[in-house]
């Protein structure tokens, strides 16, 4: 478990869940982008994102949730191959459909983050509210970077993202499996 | 105020039943339903900008964290008041939103209702839904609780593609308020209670909704006597048609687009003056709003096509400015889609004209349409000797002014500004090579009696000297300066 004697929560826990909820805020705004200017403004665009978001979260909260260390690298790679192609080739079907891929993706790493930590964490809430806490916080970075320069949105949200996933591997913090 | 904790813990041998799942599922989908409703709603009744819209999400999105961080700090009667209060603001958000701004605004307290909806928005929006998860999930059961309130989001979603209306959308979202009392309190006397709530508010929504307009449109814009002849909710915006002193003005999310009595020289700048300088050909209206520039195109012989990424705009503009544009159903081709998919789907020197009427940049979405990459587009989509027309927003002196003047300055190598003091919005003419001078102009402008400053490529490259083209890499000046412009504007002409 990861409280320590005195009851408080293993800081590396909650820098880990905060960072995990931060990258997803850059990601979902990152991949939004893409495909508003690859793929057009139209409302089923968003809605398709989102439930491709929400579609992913439930098979990664599921079903997936012992496959997570292989999960965040491969939401990294769906999210940077997303915004690449989405640039590179706008207005394909076949780019949209991989924009869209790309969130049910990062939706299963989510819903598997979540799942797997739940295991760990003694107290659901406690998960829930840092990591929605450290997505907001991602949320409100990527809108600022997207609004000043959006460049630098795909830049961090892909080098966090690396960084994210060799402390994963590095740091080996436990997960139940 | 005892809490749960210390009354009864949680018991965490026990697996989630049926009706524990159920409502889950039923707060997923409330929680999504909210957030949508929420964030179109503030967005529509503040001045509709891209931060209105950053504030709104950022409400719905740390209303969950109020709910994680009490969860289970707090006691049954606090739950039952903070839903009931919550119930009741959610019940009364869709139209009484729109009154509390526009009374607030006539007292001079816009920021100050911006301040209220905030705190009262954290508190009461989605917080209370997010509360059921944490406490009814134990580390082992996790992923069938949250798996049932993500299966809820997701049949929230469904919802609103599938919903034929606002209304219909806002009687399902209440609906899932009167499950929630009965899954979460199981009081038969509340549920009913809850339940004839929302039969009488899904009833007399119209009339509510409406006499909301009016206190707004009198308390925002200061409007004498406003009559709302239609409202829509189209999946981009609030589409309102308000007659004022006799005369049909267009309001999308609250922002005025246009108003029949002065704004229809903007139509006469974007799509006259320049259409009247060439012979007639193939012409594209990229927005649809009133139709005046489409219909000003049409009687100079323009075979026109109109893009809006909206069908409801174009259906209601078509119907309720038919007097103005006097345009009948097969004058001109109406496409529903994004106008940038739409001109990168259409083969190069298609077009002998192209115009954009469209809303000055304040959202991100619009913005993408004023820059250098998109220009590019218009431009390998004319013919040669044909002309796009776009308006600045603003005079040329305002800097997003000049850097959109700057993106048609990168991509054509012929433009030409109309700065009108009287509108306060400055007009360019782009092409490859523009089929009219600008002494072409100048005489054009006499002649029409109008008073306006033409200002030719020498003038302008100097103008511009240093000014970084709008891009994708560089919306913050549109999107956070443009505030107020088509507001000064509107106000301008009521005032005239």
């Amino acid at each position: 478990m990861i409280q320590k004697s005195d009851g408080k929560i293993n800081r590396l826990f909650i820098i880990e869940a905060m960072l995990v909820g931060f990258w997803l805020g850059l990601a979902q705004v990152s991949l939004g982008f893409a495909i508003l200017t690859g793929s057009g403004a139209m409302i089923t665009h968003f809605f398709i994102l989102t439930g491709c978001w929400l579609g992913g979260g439930i098979i990664g909260a599921f079903f997936l949730h012992r496959a997570l260390t292989l999960l965040f690298p491969t939401a990294l790679i769906g999210v940077v191959i997303g915004q690449t192609i989405l640039r590179e080739m706008p207005f394909m079907f076949t780019t949209q459909l991989i924009g869209f891929a790309a969130g049910g993706i990062t939706g299963t790493f989510a819903g598997a983050y979540l799942t797997n930590r739940a295991l760990v964490w003694e107290e659901v809430r406690r998960l829930l509210f840092y990591e929605n806490n450290g997505f907001i916080i991602g949320w409100a970075a990527a809108t600022c970077m997207l609004l000043s320069y959006s460049k630098a949105l795909s830049i961090c949200t892909n080098a966090l993202g690396g960084v994210l996933v060799i402390v994963f591997y590095t740091l080996r913090l436990p997960t139940k499996t | 105020m005892k809490s749960d904790d210390e009354s009864k813990p949680t018991d965490f041998s026990e697996p989630p039943t049926y009706h524990d799942l159920a409502l889950l599922g039923v707060s997923g989908a409330a929680i999504l339903l909210s957030q949508y409703i929420t964030v179109r709603e503030i967005g529509s009744s503040f001045f509709s900008t891209e931060l209105v819209i950053f504030i709104a999400v950022f409400i719905t999105l740390t209303a969950p964290s109020i709910g994680y961080a009490i969860a289970h700090k707090v006691s049954s009667f606090f739950i039952l008041l903070w839903g009931l209060a919550s119930i009741a603001f959610n019940f009364i958000l869709p139209f009484g939103l729109r009154a509390f701004v526009g009374i607030m605004t006539s007292y001079g307290y816009e920021g100050g209702a911006l301040g209220i909806i905030i705190v009262l928005g954290v508190c009461m929006t989605t917080s209370f839904y997010a509360i059921f998860l944490p406490r009814l999930s134990r580390p082992t059961s996790f992923s069938i609780t949250y798996t049932a309130e993500l299966g809820g989001a997701l049949l929230g979603i469904i919802t609103l593609v599938l919903s034929p209306s606002w209304r219909f959308t806002l009687a399902i979202y209440w609906s899932l308020s009167a499950a929630i009392v009965y899954l979460a309190l199981r009081s038969r006397i509340l549920t009913g209670l809850v339940a004839v709530t929302v039969f009488a508010l899904t009833a007399t929504y119209p009339i509510l909704d409406r006499e909301a307009a009016i206190i707004y449109y009198k308390g925002y814009y200061g409007i004498e006597s406003p009559y709302i002849v239609e409202t829509n909710y189209s999946p981009y915006q609030r589409i309102d048609i308000v007659s004022i002193k006799g005369f049909n003005a267009l309001f999308l999310d609250g922002v005025a687009f246009y108003y029949g009595k002065q704004l229809y020289m903007y139509n006469e700048y974007l799509a006259d003056l320049p259409a009247s300088l060439r012979p007639p050909g193939k012409a594209l209206v990229i927005g649809s709003g009133s139709f005046s520039s489409s219909a000003y195109l049409h009687r100079r012989g323009y075979d026109v096509t109109v893009v809006d990424i909206d069908a409801k705009v174009a259906s209601m503009g078509f119907h309720h400015f038919s007097a103005i544009h006097k345009l009948k159903k097969n004058d001109v081709h109406i496409v529903t889609t994004d106008g940038r998919k739409f001109l990168n789907d259409s083969p190069p020197s298609t077009y002998d004209a192209i115009l954009m009427d469209v809303p000055a940049p304040f959202h991100i979405r619009t913005a993408l349409l004023f820059t250098s990459s998109f220009y590019q587009l218009v431009k390998s989509r004319l013919k040669p000797g044909g002309f796009a027309s776009l308006c600045l927003s603003g005079m040329i002196s305002d800097n997003y002014a000049k850097s959109i003047a700057a993106a048609a300055r990168a991509a054509f190598p012929s433009t030409i500004i109309a700065a009108c003091p009287r509108i306060g919005l400055t007009f360019c003419y782009a092409g490859d090579p523009l089929p009219f001078t600008s002494d072409d102009i100048r005489n054009e402008v006499k002649r029409r009696h109008i008073v306006c400053n033409v200002i030719d490529e020498s003038k302008l490259d100097k103008v511009l000297y240093g000014v970084r083209p709008l891009d994708e890499g560089n919306l913050s000046t549109v999107v956070a300066i443009s505030r107020g412009i088509l507001e000064n504007a509107f106000r301008t002409a009521m005032n005239e």
